[in-house]
């Protein structure tokens, strides 16, 4: 049994990850020439519960500008999102918010 | 005296339960099953090298981060994989259905056959690289491709009058 308490290390926790791990995830779809506007507005009201017309604006913004945010939450659930939209074929991925 | 226009795929609502109809001919029935058995095919195949053509199916989820994209690809993968082709033997299932001119459908199995569809139109997309400015169906005279451009512009047809019959009713 030690008689003389040795100095502890002690892992000071990285400030810096914590942040990281801390802000949330956006989900981005990207255009591509395949899937049908209609289609697209479709899966967004079906996965997001989106309206029609929220629907549709994100639709033209991906088919117009390139990409939208449509979803955003933690790591978990953007995941989950990005898994729903593949497995509607639609070309998604995420990053953390900027 | 003209016919009314019966689309290929519609709803009908009785009794507050709503069911769909999939109204083609038998022979776009028989190459619709015949696309999807391919596609089950060849998202089935043992080969550590999946068929370039499936690229789009499996799109990545982190552009950013290879070892967050390794982890979700290794546990996302699979996944994808046996949902296709659950949905893909539904829609099969709703083909077989021999006795049946319009074969009825309820949602889950609408919601297959339009996911399967597009699956396929994606497949296609990336086997005749199809670009934004393309119009859907049409390409050259002879193109070696002709058929796949004529199946993919059947398939565009068929998944917009789909989408059609759900948005009416959810």
């Amino acid at each position: 049994m030690p008689t003389t308490l040795e100095p502890v290390q002690v892992d000071e926790p990285d400030l810096a990850d914590a942040a990281e791990s801390d802000r949330p995830w956006i989900v981005i779809v990207w255009n591509d020439p395949i899937n049908l506007m209609s289609y697209v507005t479709h899966v967004f009201q079906k996965l997001f519960g989106y309206s029609l017309e929220k629907a549709t604006e994100l639709m033209l913004d991906v088919h117009e500008k390139g990409r939208a945010v449509v979803a955003s939450g933690t790591r978990e659930e953007a995941e989950m999102h990005v898994f729903r939209l593949h497995e509607h074929s639609l070309w998604a991925t995420m990053e953390h918010e900027t | 005296m003209t016919r009314r226009f019966k689309p290929p795929v519609y709803a009908t609502t009785k009794r507050g339960v709503t069911h769909w109809h999939l109204n083609i001919g038998e022979d776009e029935r028989i190459v619709v099953g015949q696309l999807l058995a391919e596609l089950r095919g060849l998202l089935t195949a043992e080969s550590d090298h999946p068929s370039p053509l499936l690229l789009r199916l499996f799109p990545t989820a982190y552009p950013d981060d290879e070892d967050k994209e390794a982890e979700y690809q290794r546990l996302m993968r699979e996944e994808l994989v046996a949902s296709r082709v659950h949905q893909l033997d539904a829609v099969a299932a709703v083909l077989d259905r021999a006795d049946d001119d319009t074969p009825t459908l309820d949602e889950g199995e609408v919601v297959a056959l339009m996911q399967s569809v597009n699956a396929v139109r994606v497949v296609l997309g990336t086997m005749l690289d199809v670009g934004e400015d393309d119009e859907i169906g049409v390409g050259e005279v002879g193109d070696e491709h002709e058929t796949e451009r004529q199946l993919y512009g059947f398939l565009s047809w068929l998944l917009d009058w789909i989408v059609r019959s759900l948005q009416g009713t959810t």
